[in-house]
């Protein structure tokens, strides 16, 4: 009897001390490292790792990455990472990601093979898309010019990175110094009527790049038509 | 007539209270979701620098100039970018059948706007204690510069170390050029290379 109690104890304590050396590894498996990096960009080397329940302080943010701080060492993570941080306060949290999130509206640049240079805009207007654009082109001695604005829409979406778009506009054509681009007669600015078609990559969460096939027509008698491709960089703002 | 009191009591009763419910439906635009009663986060946009380089135009000598830079942060790896540089253009007269194609002492004003694309980047240390993110870049700029009584397109195409410590930053460049004017091409001189190097903090 007295033999039998002893190796149900050794049975016991053996069970005991094997779960409690399996838990060991298994708790420490199961711990999160966060690596903070170097700069604000996976391509940055991670160069401090804090766990998940460190409490971090946001330094400043730049796009989708926060510098933080641990007090004793800072490094940047990316926003999408940040859920990882137990600790880290969720309405903060929502907040970062609400104020990193980019805007409708557009901001633009292009070159054309006309030689010339556009800067445009491109924002909701009564929940459409509108653009506004300003075009210029010098020939040496002599220049000439186009403030377009018009109708802006989304032709197809293949991809999440690749747009296709369409727009259709009016705009007032100006030759200046002599120029001859839109055969004007005189100075005077004349009414073009303008199509589009264009490519858009998004390149990054803000940035976007193009490639856009215009065709631009006077409305006048003599109907100068211009077909242009354009190279377009675009950032939303 | 004491009942028709008593409904009429009671129709004012319940329609004070549905106005009272109804004050308590959820209005976005009227309550807050307390989001902005948080601390604002300061947010970096950009950086801006100032700096010295140093323009080899074919057919002239060395000429040094003041840059004065900004670039937008439009990513993880591009920014946008504005330039102005102020500089001399020549030190020496230069006559063609007679004609003084260049002035001896003219001076060159630039403004363009481009682009840069982060190629590489990296952490450079020196202590192992302390390590500065670096970036190597592409940058490709459009704009006008003017020199003498003349002026045309300046395009370049160019590459940008940059160091970026937690405060300020500092970059180094070089770039080679084309500009599009008519006596710059008369004299050969319409493209070049430089090499700049700028301070700046970030905004």
């Amino acid at each position: 009897m007295q033999a039998h109690r002893l190796f149900r104890s050794l049975v016991l304590h053996i069970a005991l001390l094997s779960a409690i050396a399996l838990s060991i590894p298994a708790a420490f498996a199961g711990q999160t490292y966060i690596g903070l990096r170097s700069g604000p960009s996976p391509a940055f080397p991670v160069v401090y790792e804090v766990t998940e329940y460190r409490e971090l302080d946001v330094i400043y943010r730049r796009g989708s990455w926060l510098y933080v701080t641990d007090s004793r060492s800072n490094g940047w993570i990316h926003l999408d990472d940040l859920h990882l941080l137990r600790k880290f306060p969720r309405d903060e949290l929502w907040k970062l990601t609400n104020e990193a999130r980019p805007g409708k509206s557009r901001l633009g640049f292009a070159m054309t093979t006309h030689s010339a240079y556009a800067l445009e805009l491109i924002g909701p207007v009564f929940s459409q898309d509108m653009y506004v654009r300003y075009t210029y082109g010098p020939e040496s001695d002599t220049a000439w010019s186009m403030i377009d604005a018009g109708i802006h829409r989304k032709l197809a979406e293949p991809t999440d990175s690749l747009v296709f778009n369409w727009s259709l506009g009016a705009s007032m054509g100006q030759d200046s110094d002599g120029s001859e681009h839109w055969r004007l007669d005189d100075d005077d600015p004349v009414w073009v009527g303008t199509g589009a078609v264009e490519a858009v990559w998004k390149t990054e969460r803000y940035f976007e790049i193009g490639f856009r096939g215009d065709l631009a027509v006077t409305l006048d008698e003599d109907m100068t038509t211009y077909t242009t491709a354009a190279l377009i960089w675009r950032m939303r703002l | 007539m004491t009942r028709l009191k008593a409904m009429a009591l009671a129709a004012i009763f319940c329609g004070g209270f549905s106005v009272t419910a109804s004050a308590e439906v959820y209005q976005p635009g009227m309550q807050g979701n307390g989001l902005n009663d948080l601390d604002d986060t300061l947010v970096q946009h950009g950086m801006f620098g100032a700096g010295f380089a140093s323009t080899l135009t074919s057919n002239n000598e060395h000429q040094p100039s003041m840059v004065f830079s900004g670039r937008y942060f439009a990513g993880e790896k591009w920014y946008l970018l504005g330039e102005l540089q102020l500089g001399t253009f020549s030190s020496s007269a230069v006559e063609i059948d007679g004609e003084e194609l260049r002035a001896e002492s003219e001076e060159a004003l630039r403004y363009s706007f481009g682009a840069g694309y982060s190629l590489l980047q990296g952490t450079a240390s020196t202590s192992g204690i302390r390590a500065v993110p670096w970036v190597l870049a592409t940058e490709f700029n459009v704009g006008e510069q003017t020199s003498g009584d003349t002026s045309g397109r300046y395009t370049s195409l160019g590459l940008s170390v940059q160091f970026q410590g937690e405060r300020i930053w500092t970059a180094l460049g070089f770039r080679e050029f084309l500009i599009s004017d008519e006596r710059l091409e008369q004299l050969g001189s319409d493209r070049g290379m430089q090499w700049d190097i700028s301070l700046g903090m970030w905004f």
